[in-house]
Protein backbone atom coordinates (compact mmCIF):
# COMPACT_ATOMS: atom_id res chain seq x y z
CA UNK A 1 0.00 0.00 0.00
CA UNK A 2 3.03 2.10 -0.09
CA UNK A 3 2.95 2.50 -3.65
CA UNK A 4 -0.29 4.00 -3.69
CA UNK A 5 -0.15 7.86 -2.56
CA UNK A 6 2.08 8.24 -5.43
CA UNK A 7 0.32 6.44 -7.95
CA UNK A 8 -2.99 8.09 -6.26
CA UNK A 9 -0.77 11.96 -6.91
CA UNK A 10 -0.69 11.50 -10.58
CA UNK A 11 -4.36 10.65 -10.80
CA UNK A 12 -4.98 12.97 -8.82
CA UNK A 13 -3.54 15.80 -10.75
CA UNK A 14 -4.20 14.17 -14.32
CA UNK A 15 -8.36 13.68 -14.43
CA UNK A 16 -9.21 16.88 -12.82
CA UNK A 17 -6.79 18.90 -14.97
CA UNK A 18 -7.74 17.10 -18.15
CA UNK A 19 -11.31 17.35 -17.49
CA UNK A 20 -10.99 21.26 -16.77
CA UNK A 21 -8.54 21.82 -19.90
CA UNK A 22 -11.48 19.43 -21.93
CA UNK A 23 -14.61 21.82 -20.76
CA UNK A 24 -12.16 24.85 -21.57
CA UNK A 25 -11.55 23.93 -25.32
CA UNK A 26 -15.19 22.72 -25.66
CA UNK A 27 -16.24 26.41 -25.31
CA UNK A 28 -14.29 27.74 -28.17
CA UNK A 29 -14.99 24.51 -30.33
CA UNK A 30 -18.27 24.47 -29.70
CA UNK A 31 -21.51 26.75 -31.81
CA UNK A 32 -23.69 28.98 -29.60
CA UNK A 33 -26.69 26.31 -29.47
CA UNK A 34 -23.83 23.91 -27.99
CA UNK A 35 -22.05 26.31 -25.40
CA UNK A 36 -25.34 27.03 -24.24
CA UNK A 37 -26.13 23.22 -23.70
CA UNK A 38 -22.76 23.00 -22.15
CA UNK A 39 -24.13 25.78 -20.43
CA UNK A 40 -26.95 24.15 -19.26
CA UNK A 41 -24.72 20.84 -18.34
CA UNK A 42 -22.66 22.09 -15.98
CA UNK A 43 -24.98 23.70 -13.94
CA UNK A 44 -27.29 20.60 -14.40
CA UNK A 45 -23.92 18.80 -12.89
CA UNK A 46 -24.41 20.99 -9.63
CA UNK A 47 -28.11 19.81 -9.43
CA UNK A 48 -27.15 16.08 -9.56
CA UNK A 49 -24.33 16.74 -6.80
CA UNK A 50 -27.08 17.98 -4.49
CA UNK A 51 -28.97 14.92 -5.21
CA UNK A 52 -25.94 12.60 -4.70
CA UNK A 53 -24.44 14.39 -1.84
CA UNK A 54 -27.79 12.92 0.52
CA UNK A 55 -28.61 9.76 -1.73
CA UNK A 56 -25.13 8.55 -2.77
CA UNK A 57 -23.40 9.78 0.23
CA UNK A 58 -25.84 9.27 3.16
CA UNK A 59 -28.60 7.11 1.76
CA UNK A 60 -31.48 9.70 2.15
CA UNK A 61 -33.40 9.32 -1.29
CA UNK A 62 -34.50 12.96 -1.58
CA UNK A 63 -37.38 13.39 -3.89
CA UNK A 64 -37.25 17.08 -3.55
CA UNK A 65 -34.63 18.75 -4.67
CA UNK A 66 -36.34 20.85 -7.35
CA UNK A 67 -37.95 23.01 -4.43
CA UNK A 68 -34.40 24.16 -3.09
CA UNK A 69 -33.29 24.24 -6.89
CA UNK A 70 -36.33 27.05 -7.05
CA UNK A 71 -35.29 28.90 -4.19
CA UNK A 72 -32.18 29.76 -4.72
CA UNK A 73 -33.35 30.67 -8.98
CA UNK A 74 -36.15 32.76 -6.67
CA UNK A 75 -33.55 34.12 -4.72
CA UNK A 76 -31.25 35.56 -7.50
CA UNK A 77 -34.31 36.52 -9.17
CA UNK A 78 -35.74 38.77 -6.57
CA UNK A 79 -32.65 40.38 -5.56
CA UNK A 80 -31.49 41.56 -8.87
CA UNK A 81 -35.29 42.89 -10.08
CA UNK A 82 -36.23 43.76 -6.43
CA UNK A 83 -33.16 45.45 -4.37
CA UNK A 84 -30.82 45.54 -7.61
CA UNK A 85 -28.18 43.82 -5.65
CA UNK A 86 -24.86 43.29 -8.12
CA UNK A 87 -24.31 40.06 -10.01
CA UNK A 88 -22.69 37.99 -7.79
CA UNK A 89 -24.28 39.20 -4.63
CA UNK A 90 -27.99 37.58 -6.70
CA UNK A 91 -25.62 34.43 -6.57
CA UNK A 92 -24.93 34.34 -2.87
CA UNK A 93 -28.59 35.57 -2.07
CA UNK A 94 -29.80 32.78 -4.22
CA UNK A 95 -27.05 30.49 -2.44
CA UNK A 96 -28.36 31.53 1.21
CA UNK A 97 -32.26 31.18 0.58
CA UNK A 98 -31.60 27.75 -0.57
CA UNK A 99 -29.60 26.97 2.26
CA UNK A 100 -31.75 28.55 4.82
CA UNK A 101 -34.66 26.99 3.25
CA UNK A 102 -32.83 23.69 3.67
CA UNK A 103 -32.65 23.67 7.11
CA UNK A 104 -36.19 25.05 8.14
CA UNK A 105 -37.74 22.15 6.09
CA UNK A 106 -34.94 19.50 6.57
CA UNK A 107 -35.41 20.00 10.41
CA UNK A 108 -38.29 18.40 9.60
CA UNK A 109 -37.06 15.39 7.18
CA UNK A 110 -34.10 13.84 8.85
CA UNK A 111 -36.63 13.22 11.28
CA UNK A 112 -38.06 10.48 9.29
CA UNK A 113 -36.22 7.58 7.66
CA UNK A 114 -36.67 5.56 4.32
CA UNK A 115 -39.74 5.92 2.83
CA UNK A 116 -40.66 8.08 5.10
CA UNK A 117 -38.36 10.58 4.51
CA UNK A 118 -38.81 10.37 0.73
CA UNK A 119 -42.87 11.48 0.92
CA UNK A 120 -41.70 14.02 3.47
CA UNK A 121 -39.30 15.83 1.06
CA UNK A 122 -41.95 15.22 -2.02
CA UNK A 123 -44.61 17.08 0.18
CA UNK A 124 -41.71 19.90 1.25
CA UNK A 125 -41.15 19.92 -2.44
CA UNK A 126 -44.80 20.48 -3.63
CA UNK A 127 -45.88 22.87 -0.77
CA UNK A 128 -42.47 25.24 -1.80
CA UNK A 129 -44.16 25.26 -5.60
CA UNK A 130 -47.65 26.01 -4.22
CA UNK A 131 -45.31 29.17 -2.00
CA UNK A 132 -43.86 30.58 -5.17
CA UNK A 133 -47.51 29.83 -7.36
CA UNK A 134 -49.67 31.82 -5.46
CA UNK A 135 -48.00 34.63 -4.30
CA UNK A 136 -48.64 36.44 -6.77
CA UNK A 137 -47.18 39.76 -5.06
CA UNK A 138 -43.93 38.51 -4.33
CA UNK A 139 -42.69 36.03 -6.62
CA UNK A 140 -45.56 36.77 -9.59
CA UNK A 141 -46.97 33.30 -9.33
CA UNK A 142 -47.36 31.73 -12.23
CA UNK A 143 -46.00 34.56 -14.37
CA UNK A 144 -42.75 33.89 -12.82
CA UNK A 145 -40.24 36.40 -13.13
CA UNK A 146 -38.38 37.82 -16.37
CA UNK A 147 -35.76 39.97 -17.53
CA UNK A 148 -33.23 38.41 -15.32
CA UNK A 149 -29.92 39.57 -17.97
CA UNK A 150 -26.69 38.99 -16.98
CA UNK A 151 -24.21 42.26 -16.86
CA UNK A 152 -22.48 43.55 -19.53
CA UNK A 153 -20.37 40.89 -21.26
CA UNK A 154 -21.98 38.01 -19.43
CA UNK A 155 -24.36 38.59 -21.71
CA UNK A 156 -22.59 36.59 -24.29
CA UNK A 157 -23.25 32.73 -24.13
CA UNK A 158 -19.79 31.89 -24.17
CA UNK A 159 -18.56 34.38 -21.70
CA UNK A 160 -21.73 32.94 -19.53
CA UNK A 161 -20.22 29.69 -20.03
CA UNK A 162 -17.01 30.30 -18.61
CA UNK A 163 -18.36 32.14 -15.79
CA UNK A 164 -20.38 28.80 -15.34
CA UNK A 165 -17.65 26.69 -15.61
CA UNK A 166 -15.32 28.72 -13.15
CA UNK A 167 -18.25 28.50 -10.28
CA UNK A 168 -19.52 25.17 -10.72
CA UNK A 169 -15.80 23.70 -11.16
CA UNK A 170 -15.01 25.47 -7.97
CA UNK A 171 -18.17 23.93 -6.46
CA UNK A 172 -17.53 20.55 -7.36
CA UNK A 173 -14.01 20.83 -6.25
CA UNK A 174 -16.02 21.86 -2.32
CA UNK A 175 -17.61 18.74 -3.51
CA UNK A 176 -14.60 16.65 -3.95
CA UNK A 177 -13.59 17.84 -0.19
CA UNK A 178 -16.66 17.37 1.23
CA UNK A 179 -16.64 13.87 0.14
CA UNK A 180 -13.20 13.14 1.25
CA UNK A 181 -13.52 14.81 4.31
CA UNK A 182 -14.23 13.01 8.10
CA UNK A 183 -17.55 14.19 7.50
CA UNK A 184 -18.14 12.53 4.43
CA UNK A 185 -17.10 9.41 5.88
CA UNK A 186 -19.40 10.18 8.87
CA UNK A 187 -22.51 10.31 5.96
CA UNK A 188 -21.13 7.27 4.37
CA UNK A 189 -21.18 5.33 7.71
CA UNK A 190 -24.57 6.70 8.18
CA UNK A 191 -25.76 5.54 4.76
CA UNK A 192 -24.39 2.00 5.39
CA UNK A 193 -25.40 1.44 9.16
CA UNK A 194 -27.18 4.04 10.51
CA UNK A 195 -27.66 2.45 13.92
CA UNK A 196 -24.18 1.72 14.18
CA UNK A 197 -22.92 4.99 13.45
CA UNK A 198 -25.23 6.45 16.50
CA UNK A 199 -23.17 3.58 18.48
CA UNK A 200 -19.56 5.34 17.58
CA UNK A 201 -20.90 8.29 18.72
CA UNK A 202 -21.36 9.98 15.61
CA UNK A 203 -24.55 12.23 15.96
CA UNK A 204 -27.63 11.16 13.17
CA UNK A 205 -29.50 13.80 13.03
CA UNK A 206 -27.21 16.44 13.41
CA UNK A 207 -24.79 15.44 10.92
CA UNK A 208 -28.00 14.64 8.26
CA UNK A 209 -29.23 18.03 8.45
CA UNK A 210 -25.83 19.47 7.35
CA UNK A 211 -25.91 17.41 5.01
CA UNK A 212 -29.23 18.30 3.64
CA UNK A 213 -28.46 22.09 4.32
CA UNK A 214 -25.09 21.43 2.38
CA UNK A 215 -27.33 19.55 -0.30
CA UNK A 216 -29.76 22.66 -0.46
CA UNK A 217 -26.93 25.10 -1.07
CA UNK A 218 -25.57 23.28 -4.27
CA UNK A 219 -29.22 23.19 -5.37
CA UNK A 220 -29.46 26.51 -4.64
CA UNK A 221 -26.55 27.37 -6.85
CA UNK A 222 -27.60 25.20 -9.24
CA UNK A 223 -30.69 27.23 -9.51
CA UNK A 224 -28.89 30.85 -9.30
CA UNK A 225 -26.92 30.14 -12.44
CA UNK A 226 -29.19 28.92 -14.21
CA UNK A 227 -31.65 31.95 -14.16
CA UNK A 228 -29.89 34.43 -15.49
CA UNK A 229 -28.80 31.49 -18.09
CA UNK A 230 -32.80 31.83 -18.95
CA UNK A 231 -33.30 34.80 -18.27
CA UNK A 232 -36.23 34.43 -16.09
CA UNK A 233 -37.54 31.45 -13.31
CA UNK A 234 -41.16 30.11 -13.10
CA UNK A 235 -42.80 28.26 -10.17
CA UNK A 236 -42.60 25.15 -12.49
CA UNK A 237 -38.69 25.05 -11.34
CA UNK A 238 -40.12 23.79 -7.60
CA UNK A 239 -41.96 20.63 -8.90
CA UNK A 240 -41.90 17.02 -8.95
CA UNK A 241 -40.45 16.97 -12.09
CA UNK A 242 -37.46 18.95 -11.62
CA UNK A 243 -36.82 16.95 -8.28
CA UNK A 244 -37.32 14.03 -10.99
CA UNK A 245 -34.55 15.13 -13.07
CA UNK A 246 -31.87 15.44 -10.07
CA UNK A 247 -32.69 12.22 -8.77
CA UNK A 248 -32.46 10.31 -12.60
CA UNK A 249 -28.91 12.44 -13.22
CA UNK A 250 -27.79 11.22 -9.75
CA UNK A 251 -28.65 7.82 -10.68
CA UNK A 252 -27.84 8.12 -14.17
CA UNK A 253 -24.25 9.10 -13.18
CA UNK A 254 -23.90 7.07 -9.85
CA UNK A 255 -24.97 8.65 -7.15
CA UNK A 256 -21.88 7.00 -4.95
CA UNK A 257 -19.09 7.85 -6.73
CA UNK A 258 -17.23 11.11 -6.66
CA UNK A 259 -17.47 11.62 -10.61
CA UNK A 260 -21.25 10.33 -10.65
CA UNK A 261 -23.22 13.89 -10.44
CA UNK A 262 -20.64 14.85 -13.07
CA UNK A 263 -20.61 12.27 -16.13
CA UNK A 264 -24.75 12.07 -15.22
CA UNK A 265 -25.35 15.70 -15.51
CA UNK A 266 -23.37 15.82 -18.94
CA UNK A 267 -24.71 12.89 -20.03
CA UNK A 268 -28.42 13.82 -19.33
CA UNK A 269 -28.15 17.60 -20.96
CA UNK A 270 -26.25 16.29 -23.78
CA UNK A 271 -28.33 13.42 -24.72
CA UNK A 272 -31.79 15.67 -24.12
CA UNK A 273 -29.97 18.21 -26.79
CA UNK A 274 -29.38 15.61 -29.30
CA UNK A 275 -32.12 13.62 -28.90
CA UNK A 276 -34.93 16.05 -28.60
CA UNK A 277 -33.40 17.89 -32.02
CA UNK A 278 -34.66 14.12 -33.88
CA UNK A 279 -37.96 13.30 -32.18
CA UNK A 280 -40.57 14.66 -29.51
CA UNK A 281 -40.48 11.42 -27.82
CA UNK A 282 -37.22 12.04 -25.66
CA UNK A 283 -39.33 12.18 -22.37
CA UNK A 284 -40.47 8.07 -23.60
CA UNK A 285 -36.70 7.49 -24.80
CA UNK A 286 -35.31 9.03 -21.15
CA UNK A 287 -37.93 6.64 -19.50
CA UNK A 288 -36.33 3.54 -21.51
CA UNK A 289 -32.96 5.09 -20.49
CA UNK A 290 -33.92 5.53 -16.51
CA UNK A 291 -35.27 1.48 -16.96
CA UNK A 292 -32.11 0.20 -18.37
CA UNK A 293 -29.93 2.12 -15.45
CA UNK A 294 -32.19 1.06 -12.97
CA UNK A 295 -32.22 -2.41 -14.15
CA UNK A 296 -28.95 -3.06 -15.06
CA UNK A 297 -27.02 -0.47 -13.84
CA UNK A 298 -27.75 0.09 -10.35
CA UNK A 299 -24.32 1.58 -9.42
CA UNK A 300 -24.67 4.27 -12.79
CA UNK A 301 -22.70 4.59 -14.89
CA UNK A 302 -19.51 5.20 -12.78
CA UNK A 303 -20.49 2.06 -11.42
CA UNK A 304 -20.33 0.13 -14.42
CA UNK A 305 -16.86 1.90 -15.08
CA UNK A 306 -15.65 1.28 -11.31
CA UNK A 307 -16.27 -2.22 -11.91
CA UNK A 308 -14.47 -2.26 -15.10
CA UNK A 309 -11.29 -1.02 -13.43
CA UNK A 310 -11.77 -3.31 -10.08
CA UNK A 311 -11.84 -6.05 -12.79
CA UNK A 312 -8.62 -4.41 -14.30
CA UNK A 313 -6.83 -4.61 -10.87
CA UNK A 314 -7.18 -4.86 -7.21
CA UNK A 315 -8.48 -1.44 -6.51
CA UNK A 316 -10.69 -0.95 -3.67
CA UNK A 317 -13.80 0.01 -3.92
CA UNK A 318 -13.63 3.36 -1.26
CA UNK A 319 -10.87 4.30 -3.22
CA UNK A 320 -12.01 7.53 -4.69
CA UNK A 321 -13.45 9.60 -1.81
CA UNK A 322 -10.32 10.70 -0.32
CA UNK B 1 -12.93 -2.84 43.63
CA UNK B 2 -13.73 -0.14 41.72
CA UNK B 3 -17.23 0.57 40.74
CA UNK B 4 -17.61 1.33 36.73
CA UNK B 5 -21.14 0.35 36.10
CA UNK B 6 -24.51 0.09 38.04
CA UNK B 7 -28.09 -0.61 37.39
CA UNK B 8 -30.82 -0.08 39.59
CA UNK B 9 -33.83 -2.08 39.71
CA UNK B 10 -33.54 -2.48 35.49
CA UNK B 11 -36.87 -3.55 34.33
CA UNK B 12 -38.03 -3.63 30.60
CA UNK B 13 -41.38 -4.51 30.07
CA UNK B 14 -42.13 -5.23 26.30
CA UNK B 15 -46.24 -5.15 26.13
CA UNK B 16 -47.46 -7.56 29.02
CA UNK B 17 -44.02 -9.69 29.16
CA UNK B 18 -41.71 -8.97 31.44
CA UNK B 19 -38.02 -9.05 29.64
CA UNK B 20 -36.15 -7.94 32.59
CA UNK B 21 -37.35 -7.59 35.70
CA UNK B 22 -35.37 -6.02 38.59
CA UNK B 23 -31.73 -6.30 37.91
CA UNK B 24 -29.21 -5.23 39.65
CA UNK B 25 -25.84 -5.53 38.16
CA UNK B 26 -22.44 -3.64 39.59
CA UNK B 27 -19.38 -4.37 37.60
CA UNK B 28 -16.10 -3.16 38.54
CA UNK B 29 -12.95 -1.97 36.72
CA UNK B 30 -11.37 -4.03 34.73
CA UNK B 31 -13.22 -6.63 35.27
CA UNK B 32 -14.67 -9.51 33.00
CA UNK B 33 -18.05 -10.20 33.97
CA UNK B 34 -20.24 -12.75 31.77
CA UNK B 35 -23.79 -12.76 31.54
CA UNK B 36 -25.33 -16.04 30.84
CA UNK B 37 -29.11 -17.33 30.72
CA UNK B 38 -31.06 -19.43 28.63
CA UNK B 39 -32.57 -18.08 25.16
CA UNK B 40 -35.03 -15.47 26.02
CA UNK B 41 -33.59 -15.12 29.31
CA UNK B 42 -33.10 -10.69 28.43
CA UNK B 43 -29.55 -10.91 28.00
CA UNK B 44 -29.33 -9.08 24.79
CA UNK B 45 -32.40 -6.81 26.14
CA UNK B 46 -30.19 -6.18 29.13
CA UNK B 47 -27.09 -4.82 27.11
CA UNK B 48 -30.08 -2.89 25.09
CA UNK B 49 -31.51 -1.29 28.17
CA UNK B 50 -27.80 -0.24 28.90
CA UNK B 51 -26.58 1.58 26.25
CA UNK B 52 -29.83 3.12 25.27
CA UNK B 53 -31.06 1.62 21.98
CA UNK B 54 -34.33 0.79 23.72
CA UNK B 55 -35.70 2.79 27.25
CA UNK B 56 -35.78 1.28 30.08
CA UNK B 57 -39.24 1.01 31.63
CA UNK B 58 -38.10 1.48 35.12
CA UNK B 59 -34.65 1.37 36.98
CA UNK B 60 -31.13 3.37 36.40
CA UNK B 61 -27.63 2.58 35.04
CA UNK B 62 -25.04 4.58 36.28
CA UNK B 63 -21.40 4.60 34.73
CA UNK B 64 -18.24 6.28 36.21
CA UNK B 65 -20.07 7.54 39.25
CA UNK B 66 -22.95 9.74 36.44
CA UNK B 67 -25.85 8.35 35.86
CA UNK B 68 -26.90 7.72 31.75
CA UNK B 69 -30.04 6.76 31.92
CA UNK B 70 -32.03 7.47 28.80
CA UNK B 71 -28.87 9.50 27.37
CA UNK B 72 -28.60 9.52 23.70
CA UNK B 73 -26.66 6.23 22.19
CA UNK B 74 -23.78 8.36 20.74
CA UNK B 75 -23.63 10.58 24.07
CA UNK B 76 -23.32 7.02 25.67
CA UNK B 77 -20.49 5.94 23.64
CA UNK B 78 -18.80 9.19 23.98
CA UNK B 79 -18.53 8.62 27.67
CA UNK B 80 -16.59 5.60 27.57
CA UNK B 81 -19.19 2.93 27.23
CA UNK B 82 -18.86 1.02 24.08
CA UNK B 83 -20.61 -2.05 22.65
CA UNK B 84 -20.77 -4.98 20.11
CA UNK B 85 -23.36 -6.42 18.57
CA UNK B 86 -24.91 -10.18 18.38
CA UNK B 87 -25.76 -10.24 14.86
CA UNK B 88 -22.67 -8.56 12.73
CA UNK B 89 -23.50 -5.22 12.49
CA UNK B 90 -21.07 -4.03 10.38
CA UNK B 91 -20.76 -0.55 7.41
CA UNK B 92 -21.32 -3.19 4.27
CA UNK B 93 -19.45 -1.03 1.56
CA UNK B 94 -17.10 0.62 3.86
CA UNK B 95 -13.41 -0.46 3.85
CA UNK B 96 -12.22 -2.25 6.54
CA UNK B 97 -9.80 0.68 7.24
CA UNK B 98 -12.42 3.41 7.04
CA UNK B 99 -15.10 1.53 9.34
CA UNK B 100 -12.22 1.60 12.30
CA UNK B 101 -11.03 5.12 11.68
CA UNK B 102 -14.54 6.14 11.65
CA UNK B 103 -15.17 5.35 15.10
CA UNK B 104 -11.48 7.36 15.62
CA UNK B 105 -12.47 10.21 14.08
CA UNK B 106 -15.93 10.33 16.07
CA UNK B 107 -14.64 9.56 18.99
CA UNK B 108 -12.04 12.94 18.11
CA UNK B 109 -14.93 14.78 17.70
CA UNK B 110 -13.76 15.43 14.26
CA UNK B 111 -16.94 13.76 12.67
CA UNK B 112 -18.32 17.00 11.36
CA UNK B 113 -15.35 18.10 9.95
CA UNK B 114 -15.62 19.68 6.67
CA UNK B 115 -12.47 21.04 5.98
CA UNK B 116 -9.66 18.47 6.50
CA UNK B 117 -8.92 15.22 4.75
CA UNK B 118 -10.25 11.90 6.28
CA UNK B 119 -7.42 9.90 4.59
CA UNK B 120 -4.29 11.32 6.43
CA UNK B 121 -6.21 11.55 10.34
CA UNK B 122 -5.86 9.01 13.02
CA UNK B 123 -4.26 6.58 10.82
CA UNK B 124 -1.39 5.07 13.07
CA UNK B 125 -4.07 4.54 15.93
CA UNK B 126 -6.79 2.65 13.42
CA UNK B 127 -3.02 0.55 12.05
CA UNK B 128 -2.45 -0.14 15.99
CA UNK B 129 -6.29 -1.59 16.19
CA UNK B 130 -6.15 -3.35 13.22
CA UNK B 131 -2.67 -4.78 14.20
CA UNK B 132 -4.44 -6.03 17.18
CA UNK B 133 -7.80 -7.42 15.86
CA UNK B 134 -5.77 -9.31 13.54
CA UNK B 135 -7.18 -7.37 10.55
CA UNK B 136 -4.36 -5.33 9.25
CA UNK B 137 -3.89 -7.63 5.72
CA UNK B 138 -7.89 -7.15 5.13
CA UNK B 139 -7.58 -2.83 5.48
CA UNK B 140 -8.77 -2.55 2.37
CA UNK B 141 -11.07 -5.17 1.87
CA UNK B 142 -15.01 -3.94 1.95
CA UNK B 143 -16.53 -5.04 5.13
CA UNK B 144 -19.31 -7.39 3.37
CA UNK B 145 -16.26 -9.71 1.56
CA UNK B 146 -15.23 -10.45 4.75
CA UNK B 147 -15.67 -13.79 6.25
CA UNK B 148 -17.54 -14.60 9.26
CA UNK B 149 -15.34 -14.64 11.50
CA UNK B 150 -13.06 -11.62 10.24
CA UNK B 151 -16.36 -9.30 10.91
CA UNK B 152 -17.23 -10.54 13.94
CA UNK B 153 -13.58 -8.94 14.66
CA UNK B 154 -14.09 -6.06 12.55
CA UNK B 155 -17.30 -5.55 14.77
CA UNK B 156 -14.62 -5.69 17.76
CA UNK B 157 -12.18 -2.95 16.14
CA UNK B 158 -15.25 -0.65 15.28
CA UNK B 159 -16.04 -0.36 19.29
CA UNK B 160 -12.36 -0.47 20.38
CA UNK B 161 -12.06 2.68 17.60
CA UNK B 162 -14.03 4.44 20.70
CA UNK B 163 -11.75 4.32 22.89
CA UNK B 164 -13.92 2.53 25.45
CA UNK B 165 -13.08 2.32 28.90
CA UNK B 166 -15.84 -0.48 28.96
CA UNK B 167 -17.05 -2.86 26.09
CA UNK B 168 -20.48 -4.69 26.20
CA UNK B 169 -20.08 -7.70 24.30
CA UNK B 170 -23.13 -9.24 22.58
CA UNK B 171 -22.17 -13.10 21.43
CA UNK B 172 -18.89 -12.36 20.66
CA UNK B 173 -17.99 -15.76 19.55
CA UNK B 174 -21.38 -16.82 18.20
CA UNK B 175 -20.63 -18.49 14.71
CA UNK B 176 -16.90 -18.77 14.76
CA UNK B 177 -14.95 -21.62 14.38
CA UNK B 178 -13.21 -22.92 17.75
CA UNK B 179 -9.58 -21.66 16.94
CA UNK B 180 -10.98 -18.32 15.50
CA UNK B 181 -13.16 -18.50 19.28
CA UNK B 182 -9.95 -19.33 20.99
CA UNK B 183 -8.16 -16.26 19.22
CA UNK B 184 -10.94 -14.17 20.60
CA UNK B 185 -10.57 -14.77 23.83
CA UNK B 186 -7.09 -14.31 23.99
CA UNK B 187 -7.59 -10.71 22.96
CA UNK B 188 -10.19 -10.16 25.58
CA UNK B 189 -7.60 -10.87 27.77
CA UNK B 190 -5.03 -8.87 26.54
CA UNK B 191 -6.95 -6.01 26.14
CA UNK B 192 -8.20 -6.30 29.75
CA UNK B 193 -4.35 -6.29 30.07
CA UNK B 194 -2.75 -3.41 28.11
CA UNK B 195 -5.89 -1.36 27.48
CA UNK B 196 -7.18 -1.10 30.77
CA UNK B 197 -10.40 -2.52 29.28
CA UNK B 198 -13.48 -3.85 30.95
CA UNK B 199 -15.64 -5.97 29.46
CA UNK B 200 -18.83 -7.53 30.22
CA UNK B 201 -20.03 -10.07 27.75
CA UNK B 202 -23.03 -12.72 26.70
CA UNK B 203 -21.71 -15.82 25.94
CA UNK B 204 -23.54 -19.64 24.75
CA UNK B 205 -20.39 -21.07 25.17
CA UNK B 206 -19.82 -22.36 28.39
CA UNK B 207 -16.12 -23.17 27.99
CA UNK B 208 -15.40 -19.41 26.61
CA UNK B 209 -17.09 -18.31 29.76
CA UNK B 210 -15.35 -20.31 32.78
CA UNK B 211 -12.20 -19.61 30.84
CA UNK B 212 -12.07 -15.93 31.19
CA UNK B 213 -15.18 -14.69 33.06
CA UNK B 214 -13.92 -13.33 36.37
CA UNK B 215 -17.53 -13.05 37.44
CA UNK B 216 -20.79 -14.79 36.26
CA UNK B 217 -23.83 -13.15 36.64
CA UNK B 218 -26.96 -15.77 35.74
CA UNK B 219 -30.07 -14.57 34.11
CA UNK B 220 -33.30 -16.77 34.00
CA UNK B 221 -36.89 -15.37 32.64
CA UNK B 222 -35.59 -11.36 33.05
CA UNK B 223 -34.63 -11.71 36.56
CA UNK B 224 -30.85 -11.98 38.90
CA UNK B 225 -31.04 -15.36 39.64
CA UNK B 226 -27.31 -16.13 40.91
CA UNK B 227 -23.65 -13.79 40.62
CA UNK B 228 -20.35 -15.12 41.96
CA UNK B 229 -17.07 -16.47 40.66
CA UNK B 230 -17.29 -19.44 38.00
CA UNK B 231 -16.61 -22.08 40.72
CA UNK B 232 -19.73 -21.21 42.53
CA UNK B 233 -22.40 -20.53 39.48
CA UNK B 234 -21.29 -24.03 38.67
CA UNK B 235 -22.13 -25.64 42.31
CA UNK B 236 -25.18 -23.58 42.27
CA UNK B 237 -28.74 -25.50 42.13
CA UNK B 238 -30.95 -23.29 40.56
CA UNK B 239 -28.38 -22.65 37.94
CA UNK B 240 -27.89 -26.26 37.09
CA UNK B 241 -31.73 -26.81 37.57
CA UNK B 242 -33.22 -23.36 35.03
CA UNK B 243 -29.68 -23.38 32.76
CA UNK B 244 -26.63 -25.76 32.80
CA UNK B 245 -28.75 -28.98 32.94
CA UNK B 246 -31.45 -28.46 30.58
CA UNK B 247 -30.29 -26.39 27.53
CA UNK B 248 -26.61 -26.60 27.57
CA UNK B 249 -26.95 -29.73 24.97
CA UNK B 250 -29.13 -27.72 23.06
CA UNK B 251 -26.27 -25.46 22.21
Amino acid sequence: MDERPAHGMKKNWVIPLSGVAAFVILGMVLGEFWVKVATEAVIMVLFAASFSLLYGQTGLLSFGQGAYFAVGAYGFALSMTKLDLAFPLCLLVGVVSAAVWAWLTGYLCVRLAGIYFAIMTVVVAQSTFYIIFQWYSFTGGDNGIQGLVPPGFLQEPIAYYYLTLAVAGTAYYAYYRIVGSPFGLSLRSIRENTIRAGFVGINVKRHTLKAFVISGAFAGLSGALFAPFTRSVVPQMADWMASGKAVFMGILGGASHLLGPLIGGLVWVFLDAFVSGYTVHWPLIIGLLVFLVVFFMPGGLMGLVASFIDAQGPVGEEEKPS
Amino acid sequence: MTEILRTEKLTKLFGGVTAVSMVDLVVGREEICAVIGPNGAGKSTLFNIITHYFDPTSGRVHFQGKDITGMPAHLICRKGLARSFQLTNVYPRLTVFDSVQMSLLSIEGLSGSLFRRARGLQREETERILEMVGLAEQRRMTAHLLSHGDKKRLELAISLGTKPQMLLMDEPTAGMAPDETWGLVELIDRLRKEEKLTVLFTEHDMDVVFDIADRIVVLHQGAKICEGLPEDVQRDDRVRECYLGTSEGAQ
